[in-house]
């Protein structure tokens, strides 16, 4: 079996473990704002951040590191729900949400990444 | 809110894993072909957003009873797409300093906005011209 099919099997089994995270969370969405979608993207960002900065220093193959960072954060995360909120807003024109949508997103996407490479560092 | 259920579960799930191997796939390629190691991720979320237009266009779904809505819009299209490793994609480009983050994500944003809207009113455009 070459490497890419074998990593292939390990995202895929990383992406079921992170998209049944995501789903369960999206089930207790609000109708007024999608808090549970931001959360399960800051919840992604952090663990992948976590899992990038403990490999730097610890031995995980290549097959796990893709596990954690390509399938279960990966699948946990999505960018075209991301893009889709801002969509609905914009037809909406509600710009105010717009703006705090975004920068929301992508503020503590960034601060659950570095606090993610924080624990990683914490855990080396 | 939706309402959990095995369906749901069964083809979010599935969906999920196989939009993840799409979007290995196409990392796995870029990082063969290219040096751009970023493209991968960015081109998985640019198709993953033109899909969504186009299938959010297509079918007026209700997201508790078909599907087809759960296995592509809650399973392959959201695993197809990632936020983490946009991330992670613009931490290796700060060797090319903070500037190169910066306008990563913003082309990323936007290139995910314009395939969105490509997806969506480009389907409507086509329908109607054709018709």
């Amino acid at each position: 079996m070459t490497t890419y099919m074998k990593s292939l099997g390990f995202v895929f089994a990383g992406a079921i473990i992170g998209s049944l995270l995501r789903i369960l969370f999206l089930t207790f969405e609000t109708e007024y704002f999608p808090f549970m979608l931001l959360l399960v993207n800051i919840l992604g960002c952090g663990y992948a951040g976590t899992i990038v900065q403990f490999c730097r220093t610890n031995k995980l193959s290549s097959h796990w590191f893709q596990f954690h960072v390509a399938g279960i954060a990966g699948g946990t995360t999505t960018f075209a729900g991301f893009v889709y909120e801002l969509m609905v807003y914009g037809q909406q024109q509600e710009y105010v949400y717009i703006g705090f949508w975004l920068a929301a997103t992508l503020l503590l996407c960034t601060a659950g990444f570095l606090l993610g490479l924080h624990v990683g560092k914490r855990l080396e | 809110m939706m309402t959990i259920n095995g369906t749901l579960l069964l083809w979010g799930t599935l969906g999920g894993g196989l939009g993840a191997l799409c979007r290995y796939t196409s990392v796995y390629s870029f990082s063969r072909l290219s040096r751009l190691f970023w493209l991968g991720n960015l081109a998985a979320n640019i198709l993953g957003c033109f899909s969504l237009g186009l299938f959010l266009n297509f079918l007026d779904f209700d997201l508790n009873n078909l599907t087809a809505a759960q296995f592509f819009w809650l399973g392959a299209i959201a695993g197809l797409t990632t936020l983490s490793g946009l991330f992670i994609d613009g931490q290796k480009l700060l060797v090319q300093g903070r500037s190169a983050i910066f306008r990563f994500i913003f082309v990323s944003v936007a290139t995910g906005l314009v395939a969105y809207s490509a997806g969506f009113y480009g389907f409507s455009w086509l329908h109607t011209g054709l018709q």
